[in-house]
């Protein structure tokens, strides 16, 4: 039985496909949770056609034939209720024990696994690496080497949430005020930097992680990253061995927690260790006044470019400013640059202005537009540096 | 022709049953006879299931596609409305207050239940509670899921408190329905029918009064203090006020993991009689099945923290509740064991009440075996708030659940109405409903399996095709229950008058007149025989010999 089970998730590992059943198998965990899965399955298999069998072959065999039938005086038998009593109680308990050996292993992550904060808020995932002063933004993947064990230590800013990662049969609620844990290490096949999920063009844009304007859009997580690390390693002469792989998984938030639950998605990306170490390296080094793409005709930053990086990349600004409900920007100032007035909570109207704006991200509370009274409290940003409130507003002033 | 049916009826029968002894709209509505009250909530419950059943359609709809049709607002507020009607209005007085009602004193020889006052006030109860959730629902609906999960419920705009207070409401009347049931098994009886002798739907209905008793008031504290905490700012459950929002999930399935119990034994109850009755064979194991109903409802209580394992709830309390949980098993593979059995050996009428009866077995065990992964620790962090949980409480709650009470109706159909319905129309509608019933679920194993999370409006498209073919089945669904409401009610007046036993059933409910007299039986009854012993039951001579 055990070889079997065995075979069954080998077969479906190697395969690196998901079967009738399950999502692929890409972590450690999800092989000894499927043969654990697989055993419950087989068992039941067996006891629903035994007992479906004996209900039909009865109902059949013994069906009336007329109103004279005799029926038998059974009224039980101690014998055969104590074997239906006592037989599957055996197999319950072993379900119980693969369960729970299972369990064990995914609850109890290894000394030396690398830590990544994982921030839960209506409606979106950011990321923190503590270790190495990274930030990744709501509309950014998080990013992890394979066969690496890593930890996720996480906390809700709002209602509850939950981290779900199918792939990695991995899940945990993500509550307020106190911090969960879960824990994997990847496997599986990585493949070339293509987006290779989530093309369908019928979906949502807002689940391939997309701003509302962008028809032409594609979940590019994968590829982004597989981009990012290639071309910092050309310029700073790292050798790089082949062409960066990675493996793109689905996050999903599993615990309801209001109107975008079902948007609220992240995308894990796998990266071979040696470019995940280029990866941080990389991400540490960044800066978007000095990327090249970024540069105006005259070789200076061109700050509308930076800010549109910063709100999207490092600030995560767009994993909520990019849908319709929340306050858009491209309101804010007209052709000319001028700053438009909008209506306060408090009836008065202000004028969408440097300042205005500034204060609207370090102290987000501080005067709020009436229409989007509802809409949920901003995070406050307190310590954003001057120049990047500078850029960002620039960004405002270009889009039209 | 057509018309001497009633005349005659009407004439015949003048204050000869419960239903023609008194006549006027006031009579219904002030009477304190156990079998109109009954009568009142099925059609009370009825009402409110076609509602939680369109608000299902329109889930169904919503996920036709996997971009949004309604939105993530609306369909926030039809799937929670969809749960809190079903499960506080519908699953949980379904059997025990309807069917239980008018049965129990019928089958215990008595001429009505203990309070019979208490138990039109219940009514009253009920119908008051539910009036709070239909003001939900036209004022500013629910969004927070049946579950109430803080902080979420703490902080929407929707109206949390009215809601609550229903359900706050609706429990009261569930208390005292099953204080009233307790009593009326304990004391009104009739000679000769010792416990032993008591039919299995009574053992239920036991089963589940106690549960009633000793669940709900943890469940209309909790909902106490959540309007407490909206109405007043005090932190209980919400962290921003230095409350715990995982104490909220432990007072929630104190009461909500046994009120599955309140609506699953009934269920049970309901199977034991139709099995029997229906294949002419006395039950296999009558205190096997006694003693498990007994005992589900005890390992019922102690096993709430299977709902919290991914929570935060401690490892080991984890592990405790997944043990604890697999024991809820054994009692429900020996039940199921059971039934089977009696078929054996017995001489099984093909009608519907039968099909409906097997179709539950064929559900119910599909719904059981399902619970297996999820109780288990590992396979539930994968499952857990997927739509593998949908379906399997599908399965179990309204698949159980919805044909026992099926199953009810069509064998006590004639006992209530005095008429015959249709069993060319009953079976036809059964293999429609059965199979559509099936490929509504089916597929949401599937999809839960592969990872398909819970509540969401929108979705992969990968999940597409399971989706289809799931509203596609569930809009077929809800048409065969349409049948079946059609044809019972048609045979309300067309259908062939009932003889007083149609079934032959030997329970005491089968001694009365059909339906019964105003007050059930004339004098005092005597439970001479066993609820099983059929005539049809070929004694062997040798074993009466010993």
């Amino acid at each position: 039985m055990n070889a079997f089970l065995l075979w069954i998730s080998q077969a479906q590992a190697e395969s690196g496909q998901g079967t009738f059943w399950l999502p692929p198998q890409s972590s450690t965990l999800a092989e000894k949770t499927d043969s654990t899965f697989y055993f419950i399955y087989w068992v039941s298999i067996v006891f629903f056609i035994i007992l479906m069998g004996a209900m039909l072959l009865f109902a059949v065999q013994y069906k009336k034939k007329s109103d004279a039938d005799k029926t038998a005086d059974l009224k039980g038998s101690h014998v055969i209720e104590l074997i239906w009593a006592i037989f599957p109680s055996f197999l319950l308990i072993a379900m119980f024990v693969m369960g729970f050996k299972t369990y064990v292993y995914s609850i109890v992550p290894p000394a030396d696994s690398l830590e990544i904060l994982v921030t839960g808020k209506q409606w979106n995932w950011s990321y923190n690496y503590p270790n190495y002063g990274i930030e990744v933004g709501a509309a950014d993947a998080i990013v992890v080497p394979k066969g690496k064990a890593v930890r996720l230590r996480m906390v809700s800013e709002d209602v509850i949430h939950s981290y779900y990662v199918p792939d990695f049969r991995v899940k945990k609620d993500v509550v307020p005020n106190r911090y969960s844990m879960l824990w994997f290490e990847t496997t599986g096949e990585l493949k070339g930097g293509q987006a290779y999920m989530l093309e369908d063009p019928k979906l949502p844009l807002s689940i391939r992680g997309c701003e509302s304007t962008d028809e032409n859009c594609t979940d590019g997580h994968g590829k982004e990253v597989a981009e990012f690390v290639t071309s910092y390693a050309k310029e700073n002469n790292l050798p790089i061995s082949g062409e960066v792989n990675v493996g793109v998984h689905q996050v999903f938030c599993t615990e309801y927690c209001g109107n975008d639950h079902s948007r609220m998605l992240s995308k894990v990306v796998v990266l071979e260790p040696e470019h995940f170490d280029i990866w941080l390296k990389a991400k540490m080094d960044y800066s978007p006044y000095k990327d090249k793409q970024f540069l105006g005709s005259d070789g200076k930053p061109d700050l509308s470019k930076v800010g549109s990086f910063l709100a999207k990349n490092q600030y995560g600004c767009m994993g909520c400013h990019g849908k319709s409900t929340y306050p858009q920007w491209n309101t804010l100032f007209d052709e000319s640059g001028k700053g438009q007035s909008r209506g306060m909570t408090s009836g008065d109207n202000v004028v969408a202005d440097y300042e205005y704006i500034s204060e609207s991200i370090r102290n987000p509370q501080a005067k709020i537009v009436a229409q989007y009274a509802n809409v949920g409290n901003m995070s406050n940003y307190s310590g954003m540096p001057e120049q990047d409130v500078k850029a960002i507003v620039e960004y405002m002033k270009s889009l039209k | 022709m057509s018309t001497s049916t009633t005349t005659v009826a009407g004439t015949e029968e003048h204050g000869s049953n419960y239903l023609n002894a008194k006549k006027g709209i006031m009579s219904w509505l002030i009477t304190i006879d156990h079998k109109r009250i009954g009568v009142m909530y099925l059609a009370w419950i009825l009402t409110f299931f076609l509602a939680g059943g369109l608000l299902a359609m329109a889930v169904r709809y919503e996920l036709l596609d996997p971009q949004p049709t309604f939105g993530a607002e609306v369909y926030n507020k039809i799937f929670t409305l969809h749960g809190a009607i079903m499960v506080f209005l519908v699953l949980v007085p379904a059997i025990p207050a309807s069917i239980g009602n008018f049965v129990l004193p019928l089958m215990l020889g008595a001429k009505d239940v203990a309070f019979p006052k208490l138990n039109l006030l219940s009514f009253y109860i009920y119908v008051l509670g539910s009036l709070f959730l239909i003001y939900t629902l036209v004022t500013n609906q629910l969004d927070t899921g049946w579950t109430f999960y803080t902080p979420y419920s703490a902080r929407t705009s929707t109206a949390v408190i009215s809601a609550l207070t229903g359900a706050f409401i609706l429990g009261f009347s569930s208390i005292l329905t099953g204080l009233n049931f307790m009593v009326t098994v304990h004391m009104m009886r009739a000679p000769g029918m010792t416990w032993r002798k008591m039919p299995l739907f009574i053992w239920a209905l036991y089963a589940t009064s106690l549960i009633q008793l000793l669940a709900t008031p943890v469940i209309a504290v909790t909902l106490f203090l959540l309007v407490f905490e909206r109405m007043f700012g005090i932190g209980i459950f919400d962290p921003a006020l230095g409350g715990d929002p995982v104490l909220f999930q432990h007072f929630f399935w104190f009461y909500s993991h046994p009120v599955v119990y309140v609506m699953v034994l009934p269920a049970f109850g309901v199977i034991s009689e139709t099995v029997t009755v229906h294949s002419r064979k006395h039950i296999f194991g009558y205190t096997a099945i006694a003693a498990s109903t007994i005992a589900i409802a005890g390992v019922g209580f102690i096993v709430w923290g299977h709902h919290l394992f991914l929570s935060g709830q401690s490892e080991l309390a984890g592990a405790i509740f997944s043990f604890i949980t697999f024991g809820v098993a054994v009692p429900t593979a020996i039940k199921t064991c059971s039934w089977i059995a009696t078929l054996y050996k017995g001489s099984v009428r093909w009608n519907t009440t039968m099909l409906y009866t097997l179709g539950f077995l064929w559900i119910f065990t599909i719904g059981g075996l399902t619970g297996l992964p999820l109780a288990t620790l590992a396979t539930d962090v994968h499952f857990h708030d997927t739509y593998f949980v949908v379906a399997h409480f599908h399965y179990v709650m309204m698949g159980g659940v919805l044909f026992a009470l099926i199953t009810a109706i069509h064998h006590w159909w004639p006992k209530m109405t005095g008429r015959m319905f249709s069993e060319k129309a009953g079976k036809t509608v059964f293999f429609f409903a059965f199979v559509t019933y099936n490929m509504t679920f089916a597929p949401q194993f599937v999809m839960g399996a592969q990872g398909m999370p819970r509540r969401y409006h929108e979705y992969l498209p990968q999940f597409e095709i399971w989706h289809q073919i799931s509203s596609y089945a569930s809009f077929g669904f809800g048409l065969s229950l349409v049948g079946v409401l059609f044809y019972l009610l048609y045979s309300l007046k067309n259908g062939e008058k009932s003889p007083q036993n149609p079934w032959g059933g030997v329970s005491m409910e089968w001694e009365t007149a059909t339906p019964p007299i105003e007050h059930n039986f004339e004098g005092q009854p005597i439970c001479k025989n066993g609820p099983y012993d059929f005539p049809e039951i070929e004694v062997d001579p040798n074993a009466a010999a010993h």
